[in-house]
């Protein structure tokens, strides 16, 4: 990410969100709103003094609600650009300034409670869609008391505990009591594969990342006891075989089950969990002292909005549409317009980077072009016979015909957009729109 | 109970009913009797 | 239009009229042929880029010409080459059908099929199946239906006349 952010032909644009796109291949204009910082990103040396004087401490969300950060601080210590920013939300009041404190501790004077946010406009040929995705929250399913027991913990929060960096600095502690737990249970498939709750897909990562954290926990913890009850183990990438079988040999038990229902003890806040363990073919119970739920993945909540402003479709999982599932999976239908990582389906590190990487080659293809092949039938509108009604521009799958309701004149078809599927055409009721792609 | 809409076939002429679907896009019908897509929707 | 008018040509009655997709019906209907399926040998397959560009004018006149079944065939809903261009077939299809009842003709001689690249099976069949339909459209029931559709498209001609531009 520094290497992104110091590469002379990188500009990177954070706080920031994309409000309007218009145009197409190869010429795209594009309207970002970059939100206001309150701090000089140039200027500001992340000496941390400003977070020291400020009153307000809120639930930190990198730590994932398991650590406390204030008003002004510094997402994470490897962010970039390495500058602190003031959540407006948080902060007691710029207008008129309620505390200030921050502004008069800072040496460097980089604090400023008037900046605005700016919108900045500018043209691409291509544009690559690699906003991520988010993970499932297991509230929903009661039956394993997530936020109703302490003791419960997503396999996000695990991580953040488990970090040397994170609220406890490494150490994995119960909630309940801060000791070190002896007995740890993950439940697979948690939000996934499942037709009634969460989502029918299977998030592809959460059998390896499981697997990964019982070898890591071994090795803060030898003598830890591990239970993984899963549906299928799913180690299909290279090396994962091998790291499913390491973490057999180091002793890690994985039960062929999902807990049916999970009860904590009043007095020792620990987990009993009931499942049918189906390769032994009866119910067990095990008595745990904290339990780990290996959560899915799913599109973002706010995914809709830059869906819409791309005119990008999803599949039925909610993931972005890719153009052929087989043959081009990472371009949009819409040209010009390539994805790449989690927003088009889960996938890890690895696959989410190799996606990257191919997203790239075909941003490439249009940008070395001298020309663009686009289709040869193209929807011709009659200006003559047109209504604008605006039918055409409705019904076109591609977004391709521009159409303003209030100017009621005939429309626009980008040539470069149309694919000529002829729907336009079929559906207008003046024929006022030809499309050849009906062989004569 | 989710609205129940009404089929009929215009292959084999079955006619059926099916809860109506939760879902924005629209899905493929498929006579439960000849497989048939040529499935018409009854307004009631 | 004029693909229409000659798919029907002289013999209407012996007609069924095929509109099927570039991408997938076609290329299943190639594969019908491709594996020597047995098919009527009175169909007429048009082929246009996407079912979606099937408008209702090209049926009508295919019925209006006198063909005694039509069939509208394109890829799979979720298939669509042109994403949901398909999904705007379904509706018109149903539009359509309640028309031809409202018009006195029997909206089973319209079908619809959803038949991918790899379905020549499915096509063959679906062409028998239709071949035993036809022989149950007569020769008055064509009749009928040219008549009625015949003044439907004078009616629409006058409805559509261009209006004189201030």
């Amino acid at each position: 990410m520094m290497d992104a952010g110091r590469h002379p032909r990188i500009k990177l644009l954070t706080l920031s969100e994309v409000e309007e796109v218009t145009g197409y291949v190869g010429n795209f204009h594009v309207k970002v709103r970059k939100k206001a910082r309150f701090v000089d990103e140039g200027a500001c040396t992340s000496c941390g003094e400003c977070a020291t004087v400020c009153p307000v401490t809120v639930p930190d969300e990198y730590q994932i609600g398991l650590g406390t950060r204030k008003a002004i601080y510094k997402p994470f210590p490897q962010a970039v650009p390495s500058a602190y920013v003031i959540n407006l939300a948080d902060c007691l009041g710029m207008n008129p300034i309620a505390c200030g404190k921050c502004a008069e501790r800072c040496q460097k004077k980089c604090i400023d409670f008037d900046m605005r946010d700016e919108i900045i406009e500018f043209d691409v040929g291509a544009i690559i869609v690699a906003t991520g995705m988010e993970p499932y929250d297991p509230t929903a399913m009661d039956e394993y008391g997530y936020t109703r027991f302490e003791n419960v913990i997503t396999s996000m929060e695990f991580e953040r505990l488990i970090c040397a960096s994170g609220p406890t600095e490494g150490h994995l502690v119960r909630p309940s009591d801060h000791k070190i737990p002896k007995r740890i249970g993950f439940i697979q498939c948690v939000g996934s594969r499942m037709d009634s709750r969460g989502n029918p897909y299977c998030s592809n990562i959460c059998c390896m990342n499981t697997v990964k954290d019982s070898l890591l926990l071994k090795e803060h913890y030898p003598d830890i006891e591990i239970y993984v009850f899963y549906i299928d183990l799913r180690a299909f990438g290279k090396g994962f075989e091998d790291l499913l079988k390491r973490s057999r040999q180091a002793g890690v038990k994985y039960i062929r089950g999902l807990p049916g229902s999970v009860v904590e003890d009043p007095e020792t806040r620990n987990l009993i969990v009931s499942v049918e363990n189906t390769t032994a073919g009866r119910v067990e119970q095990y008595e745990l002292d904290m339990l780990i739920l290996s959560v899915g993945l799913k599109p973002r909540e706010d995914a809709d909005r830059l869906r819409q402003i791309l005119n990008l479709s999803k599949t039925s999982d909610g993931f972005l549409l890719e153009a052929h599932p087989k043959l081009r999976p990472v371009d949009a239908p819409t040209p010009g317009v390539f994805l790449a990582g989690c927003v088009e389906a889960p996938k890890d590190i690895k696959d989410s980077v190799t996606q990257a990487s191919a997203a790239v080659a075909r941003a490439s293809t249009v940008l070395n072009s001298e020309r663009l092949v686009v289709e040869a039938i193209t929807a011709v509108v009659d200006k003559d016979k047109c209504t604008a009604c605006g039918v055409c521009a409705r019904v076109c799958p591609f977004g391709a015909i521009k159409f303003d309701k209030d100017k009621k004149a005939p429309p626009e078809v980008i040539e470069a957009m149309c694919a000529g599927c002829g729907t336009c055409a079929a559906e207008c009721r003046f024929d006022a729109i030809t499309s050849a792609a009906l062989h004569r | 109970m989710a609205e129940q809409e009404n089929f009929r076939c215009l292959r084999c002429g079955y006619e059926y009913s099916q809860p109506k679907s939760g879902k924005a896009q629209v899905e493929e019908r498929i006579c439960p009797k000849c497989k048939s897509n040529s499935v018409r929707k009854l307004s009631k | 239009m004029a693909a229409v008018e000659a798919a029907v040509g002289e013999n209407g009655r012996e007609r069924i009229v095929v509109f099927a997709c570039n991408w997938c019906s076609y290329a299943g209907a190639d594969g019908a042929g491709v594996a020597r399926l047995q098919q009527p040998p009175n169909a007429r397959i048009i082929r246009t880029m996407c079912s979606g560009r099937v408008a209702e004018k090209f049926i009508l006149r295919a019925f209006e010409l006198g063909a005694a079944m039509v069939l509208v065939s394109g890829c799979h809903l979720a298939d669509c080459h042109y994403i949901s261009a398909n999904s705007w077939t379904q509706k018109r299809v149903d539009r359509l059908w309640d028309r031809l009842e409202k018009l006195g003709i029997r909206p089973e001689r319209l079908q619809l099929e959803w038949i991918s690249a790899a379905e020549g099976q499915k096509f063959a069949r679906v062409m028998q199946e239709i071949e035993e339909m036809r022989k149950t459209v007569t020769a008055e029931e064509i009749e009928h239906t040219r008549r009625v559709l015949a003044e439907e498209r004078e009616k629409e001609a006058v409805r559509k006349k261009p209006r004189v531009k201030a």
